[in-house]
């Protein structure tokens, strides 16, 4: 077999987050290779470069022998690499046909007449035949997703990258898109599929690859991939990463729950009941109720699209339900405003920290002051947050541009704990950070929870999720599947249902 | 024409600090709501108006006519963004940038239809005084003040925005809606703040300008495109950029008349900006890389 | 089948007898209602051709006064200064405006979304003081068109009939042409479209050409029905509050919208002008509300309710069928 694609040592970074490093990999002549990875590990990103959205800091890429790192998006179109969208792009005012049509119009700039022809052959590949002059704003998940698939096909390209084709699907959806997929390998395309959904790698690659911190882990069969230590290892998490980790403490919450003494009264500080949330069209949560507990650390596991920041930005208002409750202290905050709700007190570090870039780190404290009931205690909590975060003292002057990801991530929380909020929200803050770091922080929250702050925890790693917290919530595809003490959960138990593999669903 | 040469650098720049002001309240506005108002020059026209005929008909002070000014536009302010501007802002560039669009036309037309067609003045005893008068050079106290006074105003807000929390508050909201909100920043609020600050600058900048300049409805045109100018030169959302971007436009004005002809004055400074406009966006303040 | 086949011969068969009929205008209508229908006539090619930019590229120009001064200057020199026919200028018109438009695109399209915007209203308030200080077009004095009193009110009525039905019929030909494909596209959402090998600078510039050379004709006919030309009003601002005015409330991005539109804003000046001053301030707070209320303007809001288009561009199977294919 021949290659069509070779990358070389590909690296990028975004300020001061290396997203890939060093990136190798090749990609035989109509083989469909999968590519998976945790969130943040660049995945997207790797996509992009090799469209040429975005530009590489280093390595190559060649492509039918030429190295193409330096030719146009337009270009490399007509060079025959085709993508879909994480998130279906159609053009909503046009039809279906109209949609698959551009792809051989523009794409391989073909008479309205063959394009048309073509256009028909793709709609009834991609079993679409019946809706072809929906307009394309007017369709389902299942279908954008396929459709998405028709558009990127009607430019016949040689190379075909799909982005998370699976992600919000039901089983039998995301064996409808295995079949495209097929399909098209049967016609001669190569393909690269990215994917979080892991069941459509054994069934739908010939080959897998793992990415993870911007790293080439493993490449190969997708049975013996997915059942490597090295897989397990990224997203569960080893043993070794734990072992500086005070030995007795940790353990001692997981396992006997004493660590924590529940008031007596008024324990549920937050409800959530019958909670349903979409996203378009997309039912993004299902019936999800939960309770938590004054004083307790929950965590909530969740593979991507699972749901998690879908269902903590509905907390905070950022979505608006479209059925259920959200009650926090007695009060109905369900779809407030945004900046009512964090007047009660909840407090949120959102995803990928989002510090102000263009404020010091001593006013990204300050904005965290900014409500009335923070103001006022807003210099010894700034005294606080420094005692507990003395590098974010040293760099106090700085911009916050120039922190790195962790003292960011530390920032983001220091800035919540400003708040003085009674309850901290915190979506993924372990994301691309070291293992050493991630320890840090988690020995702080631990600390603030001593002191009586309740902690929401997001996360996609297992372990150290049940580790450190008191109650656990597994989702899956937007609705919980599993959920208990977190001394209780066993750990197989656990991956299972993360993995979706089909005992809870 | 060299002789005249320093006149023309002199007012030049005493020229773009009355231009700086001029644009001080569009940089606010697009810095903050990433809006660019349309209306902005025929904002601070009609404020020109309200100051002549509060000035004229009820006290004969033309501060205390700013001031009654200053409130009724505030007013002005709060209605508009909240009734018109907060509705559309999440609909898309091109429908906010209609709308403001037809307030422009909205405004100076009642304008017109209030005041009538002729040219007006706002009488002070300023104008015709000379500060400084040599052979060569004359500094008209009217530039000078509306100098003085755009540098006080742009040392004030940038005060206000560095030192405060509202200010901070501000800055906040317009890097990162969503996370000011999860601090407890009600966006929203801030947006009707802004633009009144907004209306507060351009009805100073309106008051001078009635001074140095004869005005009448439709002049706000012209102001709008010496702000949009302005902001542009001195990178949009940066207020002290708007100073320097004054200052640039002023002297392209006045040093490029003295050498190709007073009637052209306008039409330099037309071409200067459209070469920045094609050349560097951004502003030349800018760190901003374009893509 | 057999019934969609039919409903679309109606359809033809309709507009065909109503382009008759007002083809015959001039022999039994009132001098008023042929002025009306001049100006109508007009401002819908005026709409379409703002439309295809501002309602298909998404390239929106307060500028386009630009082509429409460039048009009725073109028409005053040509007639009263050469002494040559309408048609001359016409085409004189045609090619200046063509060279022009490409001279500027050079700058203007360095300039993204509102800087291109203003960057269009700056060169025209450019041009505007440049022509009122240029010997050559008489500076602000400007020209009557004498020719314009020489020819009767029915041949200025036919032309602005061809002109306005011609843009119609243009600018539903370059949607259904593959460009009108990527204009669509690049309406609907340009990232994925240039993705999808749409060539977003390049489709730009042509609809940004044509748009601005058929604007240069219709000023023409425009400023043969005025009759004088001064550079003020030949380059303001008003022309395009007109054209903005139309397309939003007749409905952006629509092939009818500029129609209704048209009708309703010349309706709305007649009946308003007997109130100088005020007929501006309704006009604009019309525009203001239904931009609030029915962002897609009255043809949205009836193709929302009813369905109903009158012009489609959609590719479908019955029109393949009246093909044979």
């Amino acid at each position: 077999m021949s290659e069509l694609l070779r990358v070389e040592d590909l690296s990028i970074a975004f300020g001061n987050n290396q997203v890939l490093k060093g990136l190798s990999f090749e990609v035989n002549e109509n083989e469909v290779l999968g590519i998976i990875g945790p969130n943040g590990a660049g995945k997207t990103v790797l996509l992009n470069i090799l469209t040429g959205i975005l530009k590489p800091d280093s390595g190559r890429i060649i492509y039918q022998g030429e190295d193409i790192a330096k030719t146009k998006i337009v270009e490399r179109t007509y060079m025959g690499i085709g993508r879909t969208f994480q998130v279906p792009r159609s053009f909503e005012g046009m039809s279906v046909y109209e949609n698959v049509m551009i792809g051989g119009v523009c794409g391989r700039q073909m008479t309205e007449k063959e394009a048309g022809a073509g256009a028909d052959k793709i709609l009834a590949q991609i079993n679409m035949a019946d809706k072809r002059d929906l307009l394309a704003g007017t369709l389902g998940l299942l279908d954008r997703k396929r459709l998405e698939i028709g558009v990127a096909l009607a430019s016949k390209p040689r190379l075909l990258l799909i982005d998370e084709a699976a992600g919000g699907l039901t089983e039998s959806e995301v064996v409808s898109i295995i079949d495209i997929v097929r399909g098209a390998k049967e016609q001669g395309v190569t393909i690269i599929w990215i994917e979080h959904v892991l069941q459509t790698m054994i069934e739908g690659t010939d080959r897998t690859l793992c990415v993870a911190e911007g790293r080439n882990v493993i490449c190969g069969n997708p049975r013996d991939v997915m059942d490597s230590p090295e897989v397990h290892a990224v997203y569960l998490g080893t043993e070794e990463d734990y072992a500086d980790e005070g030995a007795g403490a940790d353990n001692d919450i997981a396992k006997t729950g004493t660590a924590q003494a529940l008031p007596p009264q008024d324990k549920t500080l937050l409800e959530i009941s019958g909670l349903n949330v979409l996203h378009g069209d997309l039912q993004a949560i299902h019936d999800v109720s939960m309770r938590i507990e004054r004083g307790h650390i929950v965590s909530i596991i969740g593979a991507n699209g699972a749901g998690k920041s879908t269902l903590l930005n509905t907390v905070m208002g950022i979505h608006n339900p479209a059925g259920g409750t959200i009650v926090f202290e007695g009060d109905d905050i369900t779809g407030k405003r945004t900046s009512a709700i964090a007047e009660k007190g909840l407090a949120m570090t959102p995803e990928g920290s989002r510090v102000f870039a263009d404020m010091t780190v001593t006013e990204n404290l300050l904005m965290g002051a900014y409500l009335p009931a923070a103001k006022k205690a807003k210099t010894e909590q700034l005294e606080k947050v420094f005692e507990m975060f003395p590098v974010l003292k040293e760099k106090s002057e700085q911009l916050a541009s120039f922190l790195s990801g962790g003292q960011r991530q530390m920032l983001s929380i220091a800035r919540a704990i400003m708040m003085n909020p009674k309850v901290v929200i915190c979506d993924e803050i372990s994301l691309g950070l070291a293992p050493v770091v991630i320890q840090d922080i988690y020995a702080k929250l631990k600390e603030l929870n001593e002191q009586g702050l309740t902690f929401i925890l997001v996360e996609q790693e297992i372990k150290r999720s049940l580790r450190h917290s008191d109650y656990s919530y597994v989702m899956v595809k937007g609705r919980i599947v599993l959920e208990g003490k977190s001394s209780e959960l066993s750990r197989s138990d656990v991956s299972d249902a993360y993995f979706g593999i089909n005992r809870f669903a | 024409m060299l002789e005249t040469l320093p006149q023309a650098l002199v007012t030049g720049v005493l020229l773009g600090g009355l231009y700086a002001i001029i644009g001080i309240g569009m940089s606010l506005i697009f810095g903050i709501m990433k809006l660019t108002n349309i209306a902005h020059g025929d904002i601070m026209i009609l404020s020109t108006f309200l100051t002549m005929f509060i000035t004229q008909n009820l006290t004969g002070n033309p501060i205390i006519g700013l001031l009654l000014t200053i409130v009724i536009m505030m007013f002005f302010a709060v209605g508009i963004q909240k009734f018109l501007i907060n509705k559309v802002i999440t609909k898309g560039a091109e429908p906010a940038l209609l709308v403001t669009f037809g307030l422009s036309i909205i405004i100076s037309n009642a304008l017109f239809l209030a005041f009538g067609a002729n040219t007006q003045t706002i009488q002070s005893p300023l104008v015709s005084m000379n500060l400084i008068r040599t052979e060569n050079v004359s500094v008209s106290m009217m530039y000078m003040v509306s100098f003085l006074v755009a540098v006080a105003v742009i040392v004030v807000l940038t005060l206000v925005m560095n030192k405060t929390s509202f200010g901070r508050a501000i800055r906040a909201a317009s890097s990162d809606t969503v996370m000011s909100e999860l601090l407890g920043v009600n966006t929203k609020r801030m947006y009707v703040f802004a633009m009144m600050l907004t209306v507060v600058t351009a009805s100073i900048a309106g008051m001078l300008v009635g001074m140095t300049f004869p005005f009448y409805p439709t002049t706000g045109t012209q102001y709008l495109i010496i702000a949009f100018g302005v902001v542009v030169i001195g990178g949009m959302g940066s207020l002290p950029g708007t100073l320097v971007g004054g200052i640039i436009l002023g002297l392209a004005q006045l040093v490029g008349a003295n050498f190709i002809g007073p009637t052209y004055q306008q039409l330099i400074g037309f071409i200067v900006l459209l070469v920045i406009l094609a050349i560097r966006p951004q502003g030349l303040l800018s760190k901003a890389v374009r893509k | 089948m057999q019934g969609v086949r039919k409903n679309n011969y109606t359809k033809s068969l309709a507009i065909l007898v109503i382009v008759i009929v007002l083809f015959f205008l001039p022999q039994y209508g009132s001098d008023y209602a042929i002025s009306i229908g001049v100006l109508i006539f007009l401002y819908i090619s005026l709409g379409q051709m703002w439309n295809l930019l501002g309602g298909y590229s998404g390239l929106v120009s307060l500028g386009q006064q630009i082509f429409v001064g460039i048009g009725g200057y073109t028409a005053a020199l040509v007639t009263e200064v050469w002494h040559q026919s309408i048609a001359v200028s016409l085409v004189v018109a045609a090619g200046v405006s063509l060279v022009f438009a490409f001279i500027i695109s050079f700058p203007i399209f360095k300039m993204r979304g509102v800087y291109f915007t203003i960057g269009t209203w700056i060169v025209s308030e450019a041009l505007l003081v440049f022509f009122r200080n240029w010997k050559f077009v008489n500076y602000d004095a400007g020209y009557n068109i004498t020719i314009a009193y020489r020819i009767p009110m029915s041949q200025i009525y036919h032309g602005a009939l061809v002109i306005g039905i011609g843009s119609v019929v243009l600018v539903y030909l370059i949607l259904r042409s593959r460009m009108g494909l990527a204009l669509m596209s690049m309406r609907d959402n340009e990232g994925a479209a240039e993705v999808r090998g749409v060539r977003l600078y390049r489709t730009k510039l042509y609809c940004f050409v044509i748009s601005s050379v058929y604007t240069a004709i219709t000023g023409v006919v425009l400023y043969l029905n005025i009759a004088y030309i001064k550079p003020g009003a030949a380059f303001g601002i008003d022309w395009t509050v007109c054209m903005v005015f139309i397309v939003v409330i007749g409905g952006l991005g629509t092939i009818e919208g500029p129609i209704i539109g048209a009708v309703v804003y010349v309706i709305l000046r007649q009946y308003l002008y007997s109130f100088p001053g005020i007929s501006m301030v309704i006009l604009g707070a019309v525009a203001v509300a239904i931009i609030l209320l029915m962002p897609k303007g009255i043809m949205g809001a009836i193709h929302k309710k009813f369905g109903v288009e009158v012009f489609s561009v959609r590719r479908r199977i019955d029109e393949r069928l009246e093909d044979g294919s």
